[in-house]
């Protein structure tokens, strides 16, 4: 497999190109995708090649885009609906929620809602109270919708093109930080499917389960906790509907301590429903330690930069929780 | 009432036994079965274990101290608790020996009670305690708050002695089988640990890679047949007396001399083709599978391994031939160019330690085939023929089978038809 290095951002458009190429039914649609390229430059260049037709630009409602997108998809294309931050997601919900994760379920198999809504989250660029949560607990609570959270180029790439052949509304939340990070993209057409863990680190000692940006904060906090002789596996689980309960059980009976690392807030957070599964597991006989929870503070995210930094996890807070049950 | 603890009357003849070490000091609490100590009789030094769980409220022989058998040692009960008058008439006598006696405001024994008595523990502490059937509450704790961890119960598990030598030495508690009272781990299954790990040499550890890792995979898997290895010398004059005359023809035409081994390759496939269904054959977990094809593989060792290129179909073969086709596989595994296509297929092996000076050595089988040969030195060697002492050139032959497949009259039959072949050389022809 030739491999290429290409940024998060990259990789997202790479998945978008090759699915539209390969299936005319595909088309995004959002807030300035199309001549501006998007507000993160993600769909930079798409609209020459599609056209206006296949990139739309759309006007600013997220409720006119996720209603638009969930009946496009009923009615046999498959859209890429970019909601521009994720905290938008808010006035999308009905058509979300109420529309396109019942639909399939309420016509008796007879409707299919193969629509992918992707929508940058979470915070660490200066943005704000309104456009930095991560509010994935919302969407994870809701029967009908698939959840994808890649942390890698490599993940976003290969989960993006299932998500679009997927036939069901899937939840897409790309993490905007690392949206510039670079990382090894196979140039073949490749996917990844859901519900498949990935253990980005094999250790011995600790588990530490992370989603999004907190992924790379775990693997950088694992390398220093190596100097002291603390071995942490590192899991991202890629997707949180499905959930790969199998690969997090697994390291948490070898190693018998588990860390939950998320950028989200503690309080209704993803990490008390990954605990649970843990404790009602057959690898609760194996926890040597209280289960830890290392994730954002039960407060909007402020502004000044320093604050914001404090209001979520850092690479310190995850070092510091190790060390507290290793 | 405390528990006197005696010094033990462990044979007949012994009368007086002498204190090495307490592995408790007093305030210690200890749990039945423990080990207090260690004594020395005139015999052996013994492990003695504490009569009963509670406190160690007094010790009354120190280290050094020779003690006559049936005599108090030391005391446990509750904190607090006084000991009897029996034991202070014995403080009293005993005076010039370290006494140590609990002050009855000794700093309570951490425990890891919880509320209502209930023992705080993590639920692999619980999961190890159930499985060892250990008694939570007699186990220290070292976790957070009071907390009893998986390490404890493995501790526990552990002799005091042990627990020490283990942490000395740097053995995980956890992967040694105790053999004391209930699986307790004793210093001698420590011990035991250590002898078989060997000393620990000073140098780099690097993992299998490559090569090595898939000889030392697929050793482990040859190593499971049950090997039997047959040794014969075999009297070489008449492959000298061969070779003597085919080199100038064969180093003619190819530019290869024949060497012993193209010899003893043409030799031996010559009698696996008439032993096809006995020692031609692979053997593979659902059966054993005769071959058609008489494919003979030949050891090549590397700077870092080792590999076995086959000469397919030796059995048709010319010398000629074999010398040319063995010289190109062994250039092309030097060089680190065999294709994996020369390395299968083989259903014999023959390997040659000869230019070593190795005499005689016991091959292991490349599975999943069933038999190798192994090839040793040819020397001039004085022998007795007709009564008369003669010099003849002699090499030896070890044949190791796998006996699942491969019985030892058979594997002796075929060692013996490769001997007369190789004495004979015209019924090569």
């Amino acid at each position: 497999m030739t491999m290429a290095l290409i940024t998060y951002k990259e990789a997202v458009r790479q998945a978008m190109q090759e699915e539209m190429r390969r299936d005319e039914n595909v088309f995004l649609l959002g807030e300035d995708v199309g001549v501006y390229g998007g507000a993160f430059g993600v769909s930079l260049g798409m609209v020459e090649e599609f056209g206006e037709e296949r990139v739309r630009d759309t006007p600013i409602s997220e409720g006119v885009i996720a209603g638009a997108a969930a009946g496009a998809a009923v009615t046999g294309l498959r859209p890429i609906a970019e909601i521009m931050f994720s905290d938008f997601i808010t006035i999308a919900m009905d058509s979300l929620v109420n529309q396109a994760a019942k639909m399939r379920y309420m016509f008796g198999g007879k409707a299919k809602v193969p629509m992918v809504l992707r929508m940058p989250g979470g915070s660490g660029t200066g943005a704000a109270a309104q456009h930095s949560q991560s509010l994935e607990a919302w969407l994870v609570h809701v029967p009908g919708l698939k959840v994808v959270m890649p942390s890698t180029p490599y993940d976003v790439k290969g989960l993006l093109k299932t998500a679009i052949r997927d036939d069901n509304p899937v939840v897409f939340i790309e993490t905007k930080t690392v949206y510039n990070k670079k990382g090894e993209v196979p140039e073949e057409d490749y996917v990844i499917p859901f519900g498949v863990a990935d253990v980005k680190r094999v250790g011995r000692d600790v588990t530490v389960f992370a989603t999004g940006v907190m992924v790379h904060r775990s693997l950088e906090a694992a390398e220093i906790l190596a100097k002291e002789g603390i071995d942490v596996e590192v899991i991202d689980p890629r997707t949180l509907v499905p959930f790969d309960k199998e690969t997090l059980v697994k390291s948490v009976i070898k190693t018998g301590k588990l860390i939950i690392v998320h950028e989200a807030c503690k309080r209704g957070g993803f990490g008390g429903e990954v605990a649970a599964e843990v404790m009602e597991s057959e690898a609760f006989d194996y926890l040597d330690a209280p289960i830890k929870r290392v994730a954002g503070k039960n407060n909007p995210i402020p502004y000044c930069m320093e604050l914001e930094k404090s209001a979520v996890p850092q690479v310190d807070d995850i070092v510091n929780a190790v060390r507290e049950i290793v | 009432m405390a528990t006197e603890l005696l010094m033990p009357k462990l044979g007949m003849t012994m009368e007086e036994g002498t204190i090495v070490t307490w592995f408790k000091k007093v305030g210690d609490s200890v749990a039945e079965g423990e080990i207090l100590l260690e004594i020395l009789t005139d015999k052996v030094n013994m492990e003695v274990e504490a009569p009963a769980a509670g406190q160690v409220l007094a010790i009354i022989a120190a280290e050094g101290d020779i003690v006559e058998v049936n005599k108090p040692i030391a005391y446990i009960g509750q904190p607090g608790e006084k000991v009897d008058s029996h034991a202070a008439q014995i403080l009293k006598t005993e005076e010039q020996h370290t006494v140590q006696v609990a002050a009855t405001t000794a700093a309570p024994v951490q425990s890891a009670e919880g509320i209502g008595g209930k023992v705080k523990a993590s639920p692999a502490a619980k999961r190890a305690a159930r499985e060892d059937g250990i008694d939570l509450r007699a186990v220290p704790p070292s976790g957070p708050g009071g907390r009893i961890i998986a390490i404890d119960v493995a501790n526990y598990k552990a002799s005091p002695l042990a627990q020490k030598i283990a942490q000395d030495k740097g053995v995980e508690l956890a992967e040694v089988a105790g053999t004391g009272i209930g699986g307790k781990i004793m210093k001698n299954d420590v011990e035991n640990v250590l002898v078989k790990a060997g000393p620990k040499a000073k140098g780099v550890r690097k993992p299998l890679a490559g090569m090595r890792k898939v000889i030392a995979d697929h050793m482990a898997d040859a190593w499971a047949a049950p090997h039997v290895t047959h040794n014969m010398e075999v009297d070489m004059s008449g492959m000298v007396e061969l070779r003597k005359k085919l080199i100038p023809g064969i180093e003619k035409r190819i530019g290869v001399k024949p060497s012993y081994n193209d010899l003893i390759i043409k030799v031996v496939a010559k009698a696996l083709r008439e032993y096809q269904q006995v020692i031609n054959a692979r053997l593979h977990s659902d059966g054993l599978e005769i071959c058609d094809e008489v494919n003979v593989g030949m050891a090549v060792a590397l700077p870092n391994g080792l590999v076995v290129p086959v000469i397919k179909n030796a059995d048709t073969l010319s010398i000629e031939q074999i010398t040319k086709r063995a010289k190109e596989l062994a250039v092309q595994a030097k060089e680190g160019k065999l294709l994996p296509d020369e390395m299968s297929g083989g259903t014999f092996t023959v390997t040659n330690l000869g230019m070593y000076g190795i005499d005689t050595f016991s091959p292991i089988v490349n599975a999943p085939e069933v038999c190798i040969l192994g090839v040793g030195q040819l020397q001039e060697k004085v022998v007795v023929k007709d009564g008369e002492m003669i010099i003849q050139p002699r090499m030896s032959l070890s044949l190791s089978f796998d006996h699942r497949a491969v019985d030892g009259a058979q594997a002796a039959e075929f060692l013996r038809r490769i001997k007369e072949l190789l004495e004979d050389y015209l019924q090569l022809i």
